[in-house]
């Protein structure tokens, strides 16, 4: 929860070692500078910083998994024998080995979280999420203008009516009151009818949940008019068909796919019609018009939800039925403050690691100084490379069979720097389990999209049985990406993201 | 309360309402009806916790210091019987709620970190605190998610600061929940890091009133310790602000307010 802070007390705290280091030590430079560091990654490229002057050594042992490997009393002995600590941080390392070397770590030597630390050296960081069916487009019903040349007034209302679905399942539109009543606004299953419409006062805007019973694409034709009062007629002011891909992927459906943010089917009293009107995430773009006929909407299957046993929601199906729902809010998606570990799956990130690396080693050891810059800008032009060969090899995959389909959520990064789409993971962390419905979920995944492999990590062998029977059963490939260690095959960081480059294209394409 | 003093109480409401486009921008409003965003933005170039009000023609960004946002009776409902909602009191009890969705006649809260400066110059996210409440009830804010599962942002059952997240660019509605009628003074700080590295924080207080019984304009009579870097910009003269009341119907203002002071005063008898 305090992540950033502790950050920011992270790098105030490293300034003053590394002042304090500096005025005191000098570094054991004669028999060269003692480093540890927790993965084999990690002291992978404090080697290629450092060279030949640098001993390191990682803690986490080859093929093991940080985020459960617990230290064993030779640690503590490495880490108060260091010169310089590395650790990744973010929450990636088991606590316990975090405060293991918290406790160790010799006074007056620099300790540096590098995914903490390397923000102000351009690293991007990606928020954690914590409730993946919250990670998706927030979809409510508005009215944009006032109207006033059709007669409208503060007291007119506009009327939504739902008249046609066209699609494999039936939609469910509805809302759940502030007490836990849900109130149906469309629903499809008994054929639309008057009833199946919303009405809104003018410049108002709600959000709704949308349930969709089974995957695949949806058209659905809504038709407004404005609402006088006093007997008057309705107003037509026309209508329009919005589509959506649900659960299956949406290139090529329309132009435009919506998919994150905050998007209102809208009605306008001023221009007559109606259309999508887009917030995009991040506050860039506020306010984007799309017309209905150019944009899809993407309703994932991270969207996918279990009916509860309750009866008030048996108008979704039986309990314990699976629906694809855009739900009525998405607050608490990220845990507040917390950012996804595994920064390094972005070579760009790397890159800033690998700065700080350079600059945490030079202060440590000044007389070095020469021989870090001189590895790092070697370094740095090879990491430059890597991230130009990896961009080009996944771009030969075509857009809609980007798909990730991993055993824990650890490749965030490099979809989102690679232009990819995480559909989905056995367990966000691999120190979890996953549930029946985690299993179930992930298998329809795999079925929707149809891709054509899913990729196992060497490291998580446990979870890889699952993500094997479940390839298995729906007979697609296994492939292997390396999320936070390297195995016998693969030793360094650049031989680590050529080959997920490599496997990507190969088992995508 | 008799119906003709709620009638009087409605009437001070709408007069004080009404005045917009006459008096300048420290006028004092009740918003009973319609939508508000709690929001950052650089007011003057500085990061202060503001209230947009959508209710007007145009939206305008207010003072906190300047709005009571009133909790109608419209709003008053009782704690269902499911267990899933007891966190908000005893099973049946009168709660008032401002619900997540729009709902005629109740004013609509929201959060929003859309402030175009605020979108250019934050990074990630918003930081919102609750650092107290004084108010005759229970204070409780929460989401409803998928289904109708809530999920608890503040409440006053718990001890402070508490703290949450808003990403920058968003905007967020919550049912806002209160356990009394009366007024609420609601100890709110948000604060982000900046672009550049820097740190921005602003901490004000927003007044709720809940009920009909009571006039909600009393809520600003009640004192609030401002922190000291927080002084507000200099008062109107005294005097100008007395020919608006005057232009309003200021013996109308005044009935009301001895209504209100009889009621207070039975109640304070009990």
């Amino acid at each position: 929860m305090h992540v950033r802070a502790f950050s920011r007390a992270t790098g105030a705290v490293l300034a003053v070692l590394l002042t304090a280091c500096n005025a005191t030590a000098g570094g054991g430079a004669a028999d060269g500078v003692s480093v540890v560091a927790t993965t084999e990654i990690l002291a992978d490229l404090v080697r290629n910083v450092g060279g030949e002057r640098v001993r390191v050594d990682s803690l986490v042992p080859p093929g093991g998994d940080p985020h459960s490997y617990e230290p064993v009393p030779a640690d503590a002995k490495k880490v108060a024998g260091a010169d310089v600590t590395f650790t990744n941080h973010l929450l990636l390392e088991e606590q316990r080995l975090i405060k293991a070397i918290d406790a160790n770590v010799r006074e007056g030597t620099p300790n540096v979280s590098l995914a903490e630390a390397s923000e102000t050296y351009g690293a991007h960081v990606i928020p954690l999420v914590e409730n993946i069916g919250l990670d998706v487009l927030w979809l409510g019903l508005r009215v944009r203008g006032d109207g006033k040349d059709k007669g409208a007034t503060r007291s007119s209302e506009v009327r939504l009516a739902a008249t046609a679905l066209d699609g494999p399942g039936e939609l469910v539109v509805y809302l759940t009151e502030a007490l836990g009543k849900p109130v149906v606004y469309f629903d499809s299953a008994d054929e639309f009818s008057d009833v199946d419409a919303a009405t809104l006062p003018p410049a108002a805007h709600t959000h709704l949940n949308w349930a969709f019973t089974k995957p695949g694409v949806y058209r659905l034709t809504l038709a407004a008019s404005l609402l006088n009062g006093n007997g008057s007629a309705p107003v037509p002011l026309g209508e329009s068909t919005f589509t959506f891909a649900v659960g299956v992927d949406p290139t090529g459906v329309a132009g435009t796919v919506l998919n994150e943010g905050h998007t209102d089917l809208t009605v306008d009293l001023d221009t007559g019609g109606l259309y999508t009107l887009n917030d995009a995430a991040g506050g860039t773009n506020q306010r984007q018009v799309v017309p209905a006929a150019d944009a899809v909407i993407e309703v994932p299957n991270k969207a996918i939800a279990t009916v509860p046993d309750d009866p008030r929601f048996a108008f979704l199906g039986a309990a314990g039925a699976t629906v694809h729902q855009l739900p009525q809010a998405v607050l608490g998606k990220h845990v507040h403050g917390e950012i996804d570990p595994h920064l390094w799956q972005d070579v760009r990130n790397a890159r800033a690691y690998a700065e700080l690396i350079r600059d945490t080693l030079r202060t440590a050891d000044p007389d070095g100084a020469e021989i870090y810059d001189r590895n790092a800008r070697a370094y740095l032009d090879r990491l430059d490379e890597l991230d130009g060969y990896v961009r080009e090899t996944v771009a030969r995959v075509p857009r809609e069979r980007r798909h990730l389909v991993t055993t824990h959520d650890g490749f965030g990064y490099f979809a989102a720097a690679y232009e990819m789409t995480v559909a989905g993971f056995v367990v966000p962390n691999p120190a979890q389990e996953p549930s029946v419905e985690d299993v179930r979920k992930l298998s329809e995944t795999v079925r929707n999209l149809k891709v054509p492999a899913v990729f196992m990590e060497p490291n998580l062998a446990q979870r890889a049985s699952v993500l094997s029977q479940v390839a298995q059963d729906q007979s697609v490939g296994v492939c292997v990406l390396y999320g936070d260690a390297f195995d016998d095959k693969v030793h360094s960081y650049v031989d680590m993201m050529r080959h997920n480059a490599d496997e990507a294209a190969r088992c995508l394409a | 309360m008799p119906r003709l003093t709620r009638f009087l109480a409605l009437l001070a409401v709408l007069a004080i309402v009404q005045p917009v486009a006459v008096a300048q921008a420290a006028e004092q409003v009740v918003i009973s009806d319609g939508h508000v965003d709690l929001g950052p933005r650089f007011a003057d170039g500085q990061w202060t916790v503001q209230l947009r009000d959508d209710t007007g023609d145009e939206p305008k960004w207010r003072a906190l210091s300047d709005v009571v946002l009133h909790v109608a009776e419209a709003a008053k409902t009782a704690v269902p019987d499911d267990p899933a909602y007891d966190f908000l009191g005893d099973r049946g009890s009168p709660i008032w709620v401002l619900p997540q969705v729009e709902q005629d006649g109740v004013v609509w809260p929201g959060w929003n970190t859309q402030d175009p400066e605020v979108t250019a110059a934050i990074d990630r996210e918003v930081t919102w605190r609750l650092h107290g409440v004084r108010g005759p009830g229970r204070f409780v804010l929460f989401l409803s998610g998928n289904f109708g599962a809530p999920t608890t942002i503040f409440t006053s059952t718990a001890t402070t600061p508490q703290e949450t997240g808003i990403e920058v660019g968003t905007h967020v509605h919550g049912n806002w929940v209160f356990g009394a009628p009366g007024t609420y003074l609601l100890d709110l700080e948000m604060a982000a890091s900046t672009k550049d590295r820097g740190e921005v924080a602003d901490r004000r207080v927003l007044r709720v009133h809940v009920g009909d019984d009571t006039d909600p304009r009393s809520a600003f009579d009640v004192a609030v310790a401002e922190p000291e870097q927080q002084a507000e910009p200099a008062p109107e003269p005294a005097d100008s602000r007395w020919w608006v009341w005057v232009g309003l119907g200021g013996a109308l203002l005044v009935v009301a307010a001895v209504v209100v002071v009889v009621v207070r005063r039975r109640r304070g008898e009990r």
